[in-house]
């Protein structure tokens, strides 16, 4: 399959006020943050919903007003979207949707995302804001609490297979949390490691800031020489086509039986993992990984930067699980 | 630019390695082997355990069907007779056991899918290694058709194509599988899980041994060993499958399940919740324990372990055995005799107008109103400038005397009357002699810290000792050594020893690395890490107290029965990570005579506190005490145990229930 992932469209603007676009559905994850309300107030929609994740810890009276409001106590991601699925009753035929990533819980982002394409939305935009800076630079903690499992996010599980020869590949979008980074290398201790760094970054200092931080977890990365790779942190597009690139490698050096990937860094990021499994991954054995905490810091960053729009197409859906013959050995996919 | 040396402790996990490094870096136990640990040809199912880095994937891997291949070039059947065994590796891990969960679907249903995968999974790893292994054998390729015709019959195979060889039939299987994984995968979004279970629980797993030795005379004799590693990543509810297959085995099969301790989560079978029963259904073995409790034994594999490295990773040095006979020059190692002189020269070599432990006592006997010229008389009495270690010792004795509401000028005269006649080596002087048998280490440790000195962790055994039964410590700890003295511009191994900057240094990042990486997982992670804060804590207030009252301390006691449970459960779990090593035996109560359960601070930990490496005395902990540490609400609690203990260790040494007795020595 001939993929090239940065010919999708995507604009920047600089302030919410400048979104450019007009959608029948919105729908962002709240939070604190500048990032998040100001964009919510300012796009132009028929329908405007917030998703509330019960990892942030809202209060009741702590929550916007509005008639699209959607609290939920799901922690598990395919819960909590089929939970508000319903209870918006949502119909996306031929609708125009937009969704802020900016707030998401990322393993519930990917199980959005990857509801609107089973339901046959084949084309979407998708909203990321980067953020001025990171509120406490390198020490900035975004989750609270410990992780308590790592496991495959629903809609993104592969079919493995058994014996691998030691062939496996985690490849891991890293972030600034080096124990996300750990929990999740730990989990694939014997897959072979790469990560992924965003460079550029959103700024200046934060790829340095990331790399401070990953290298905590450098142990568990394990002593066999890697790879690092790089994609720049605002891009999703970019990010699919150098994971596809690699990814294209590995097949063709033989040495791919099971791909684990998991997106720890910016949720633009984490659009680009998701784009690259859903479109070349579904029914292989591939899987997206993440580690689950129960608690999120509500804010992390400061002030707006840039505001991103993507432009999400994929190739026309096909009914859930009618491509699982592909094999991710064979290139079938 | 030069390329940095290979360090030979990169890899410190199994995961890391190809099989070729498994037999390459494979060092067996002194003695009579890990065989009789882990008997392979035993047909009695075992579960090894033990902490992180124990070396359990390391010996599992070495029993698996790839690496006897390797380890036996040449006629595979033939060597698999002579071992008596046949090994299928599984790692749970690759199961992705965390799906078969939620979803909208009953955990009874979730169980019964689960095994029916766990038996597909687990088969076609079977087949894999038995094709593998019979392949080139005219009597196996005769038989195929009919032992894939007998497998098949155990599976309902209504619409599955037919299947007359190995590998046909693992494509059967595959696909099997593969129909399973979209359906739980899709249940997430559509919430219907259709699969089709077509064969009996564990029947797959115990027929096809059956059926291949049935069917082919050449694999009489050999066990098929199911190596089920990595446990700890299936759940509650998964384990009891294993543990039903464990108690359902069938000859000719039999299994080693690795996990790591606090990964094992029941006993419980499927079978109306029978447990198993160590000894009953299974053998268990703690590699760790075991390894600390044979402290000899472990000490002379951790040499070789070592010795292996390096000559994997510079050839020319030599055979493992010679490089193992000349292993202790490779570290610089402190000075180990009577009065430490060379250690403790630094002082010597000081221009201080005093040393800052007599400046310290001088304080406190000024607070307690001795004059000036009465605390100068008691500091020269207690002099020994040219033995720090000595002066040391007498300033302890001292305390002690302090502590027993003495006579303080009268106490210094006679300490240093008793200290002419150890320097004298007189065997009269017995106190000084215990004492500083005792607490030598100690003191040296308290000089050192007097003198704003970094602790002393050097020399080999030391390394090893820090390392606990732990392997992958011992790996860490010389990673991280070699990679400071490497870049200290070093070159070890070769001419001069490692020197004690860089041991110091890698020794430090090891303590580090381990308090991160033994972190645990889950809720009660940080209420762990903030009772082993305090414990430790504790341990150093008390060892750098002027009158510390056991030695080398870094361990403790306790009657648990009536501490609080979020206690008890905190060192369990304490424990099960390794933070906490339980002691044999546990400890004998003065009091009571009962016998209370005893743990080791790990000493991967104590460098982070300065705390000593090797235990020899306990503190036996009070309910209060016990539950100040470990629950972790009790903040003001703890404050008053460590204000409490250490009040009757540090002078004026006021007990914790009268601050305002007559203080001793005072208006002579």
């Amino acid at each position: 399959m001939v993929i090239d992932y940065t010919i999708f469209y995507k604009e920047k603007v600089r302030s919410p006020a400048e979104i450019n676009g007009r959608w029948d559905v919105f729908i962002s994850a709240f939070n604190e943050s500048e990032r998040v309300t100001a964009v919510f107030e300012a796009v132009q929609s028929t329908e405007k919903h917030w998703l509330i994740h019960p990892e942030y810890g809202f209060a009741a009276y702590e929550l916007p007003s509005g008639d699209h409001i959607f609290p939920s106590q799901h922690l598990h991601e395919a819960d909590f979207i089929l939970e508000y699925t319903a209870a918006a009753g949502l119909n996306i035929s031929g609708a125009r949707i937009c969704v802020d990533s900016t707030g998401f819980m990322r393993p519930q982002l990917m199980c959005l995302l990857k509801w609107l394409h089973e339901q046959g939305c084949d084309q979407f935009d998708v909203l990321y804001t980067d953020p001025v800076r990171y509120a406490e630079a390198e020490r900035t903690q975004f989750t609270k609490g410990p992780v308590v499992e790592v496991r495959q996010v629903a809609g993104y599980e592969g079919q493995h297979v058994p014996d691998s020869g030691g062939n496996d590949l985690l490849l891991i979008g890293a972030g600034y949390d080096h124990e996300l980074i750990r929990r999740v290398a730990e989990d694939k201790a014997s897959a072979r490691k790469t990560e992924l760094f965003g460079l550029p970054s959103l700024s200046p200092e934060m790829y340095q800031e990331s790399v401070l931080r990953a290298s905590n977890a450098a142990e568990a990365m394990g002593g066999n020489e890697q790879d690092i790779l790089f994609a720049p942190a605002n891009d999703p597009f970019v990010t699919a086509q150098v994971i596809h690139e690699v990814v294209e490698r590995e097949r063709g050096r033989q040495r791919l039986a099971n791909l684990y990937l998991s997106p720890l860094g910016t949720k633009a990021q984490t659009l680009g993992f998701a784009l690259y499994y859903l479109t070349e991954c579904r029914g292989s054995a591939a899987s997206v990984i993440f580690p689950f905490a129960r608690h999120y810091t509500r804010e992390t960053t400061k002030g707006i930067a840039h505001i991103w729009k993507y432009t999400f197409e994929f190739p026309a859906s096909t009914p859930v699980g009618s491509d699982h013959r592909a094999n991710l050995t064979s290139g079938s996919s | 630019m030069t390329q940095p040396p290979p360090n030979p402790f990169n890899i410190t996990k199994a995961t890391d390695f190809s099989d070729e490094q498994i037999v390459r870096t494979w060092v067996d136990l002194p003695g009579d082997g890990f065989f009789t640990i882990a008997d392979p040809t035993s047909p009695m199912p075992m579960i090894l355990s033990g902490g992180k880095g124990s070396g359990r994937t390391h010996l599992m891997r070495y029993f698996s069907y790839p690496v006897q291949k390797l380890r036996h070039p040449g006629d595979i059947l033939a060597s698999l007779k002579t071992d008596g065994y046949v090994g299928v590796y599984l790692r749970c891990t690759g199961l992705n056991a965390g799906r078969f969960h939620g979803k909208g679907q009953s955990s009874e249903v979730w169980d019964v899918v689960f095994a029916y995968y766990m038996d597909l999974w687990l088969t076609q790893l079977t087949l894999q290694t038995m094709g593998e292994a019979l392949a080139g054998q005219p009597e196996f390729l005769a038989q195929q058709p009919g032992i894939c015709m007998e497998i098949l019959n155990i599976i309902d195979t209504s619409g599955l194509p037919q299947a007359s060889t190995i590998e046909s039939l693992i494509g059967v299987l595959h696909q099997l599988q593969r129909d399973i994984d979209v359906s739980v995968n899709n249940v997430a979004l559509d919430r219907r899980l259709d699969v089709n279970i077509r064969a009996t629980r564990g029947e797959l797993v115990f027929r096809i041994p059956q059926i291949f030795t049935r069917r082919f005379s050449g694999l009489d004799g050999i066990q098929i060993l199911y190596l089920v590693d990595e446990l700890e990543n299936l759940t509650e509810a998964q384990q009891r499958y294993i543990q039903t297959l464990i108690r359902e085995r069938e000859a000719p099969t039999s299994f080693k399940v690795g996990a790591r301790r606090y990964g094992l989560r029941t006993y419980k079978t499927l079978s109306a919740d029978e447990e198993n029963r160590e000894g009953s259904e299974f053998q268990m073995v703690f590699l760790d324990r075991d390894h600390i409790e044979n402290h000899a034994r472990y000490t002379n594999f951790a040499r070789s372990l070592i010795a292996r490295r390096i000559v994997e990773a510079y050839p020319p040095i030599g055979s493992a055995d010679q490089v193992a006979e000349k292993l202790d020059g490779f570290f610089e190692d402190m000075d180990r005799t009577p009065y430490m002189q060379a250690e403790t020269s630094f002082l010597a070599a000081q221009q201080v107008e005093e040393r800052p432990y007599f400046t310290k006592l001088k304080k406190q006997l000024s607070a307690i109103h001795f004059t000036n010229r009465e605390a100068s008389e008691i500091v020269n009495r207690l002099s020994v400038p040219d033995l720090p270690l000595v002066e040391k010792l007498n300033v302890f004795l001292f305390y002690q005397d302090w502590s027993r509401r003495q006579h303080l000028l009268t106490a210094s005269a006679s300490i240093a009357q008793q200290c002419a006649h150890y320097l004298k080596r007189d065997p009269a002087a017995t106190r000084h002699v215990q004492a500083m048998a005792h607490f030598r280490t100690d003191l040296f440790a308290q000089l050192l810290r007097d003198s704003g000195q970094k602790q002393r962790y050097l020399g080999l055994s030391t390394l090893i000792d820090m390392s606990a039964g732990l392997p992958r410590n011992l790996l860490q700890i010389l990673k991280y050594t070699f990679k400071w003295a490497s870049f200290n511009g070093q070159e070890p191994f070769s001419v001069e020893p490692i020197k004690r900057d860089a041991q110091q240094s890698g020794v430090m990042e090891a303590s580090h690395w381990f308090f991160e990486d033994a972190r645990v997982v889950g809720d009660h992670g940080r209420e762990v890490e903030q009772s082993i804060e305090r414990l430790a804590t504790l341990f150093r207030q008390l060892r750098y107290s002027d009158k510390p009252v056991e030695c080398s301390l870094i361990t403790f006691s306790a009657d648990l029965s009536f501490v609080r449970q979020e206690a008890r459960a905190v060192i369990k779990l304490a424990e099960e990570w390794s933070l906490l090593i339980s002691i044999p035996g546990g400890q004998r109560d003065r009091n009571t005579g009962a016998v209370d359960p005893k743990f080791e601070l790990n000493p991967m930990l104590c460098p982070r506190w300065d705390l000593p490496i090797s235990r020899r005395g306990a503190i036996s902990l009070s309910k209060a005490e016990v539950n100040a540490i470990f629950y972790p609400l009790r903040e003001v609690e703890f404050d008053t145990v460590i204000r409490d203990r250490l009040g009757r260790m540090m002078a004026p040494f006021r007990s914790s229930s009268s601050a305002s007795e007559a203080l001793p020595g005072f208006g002579d």
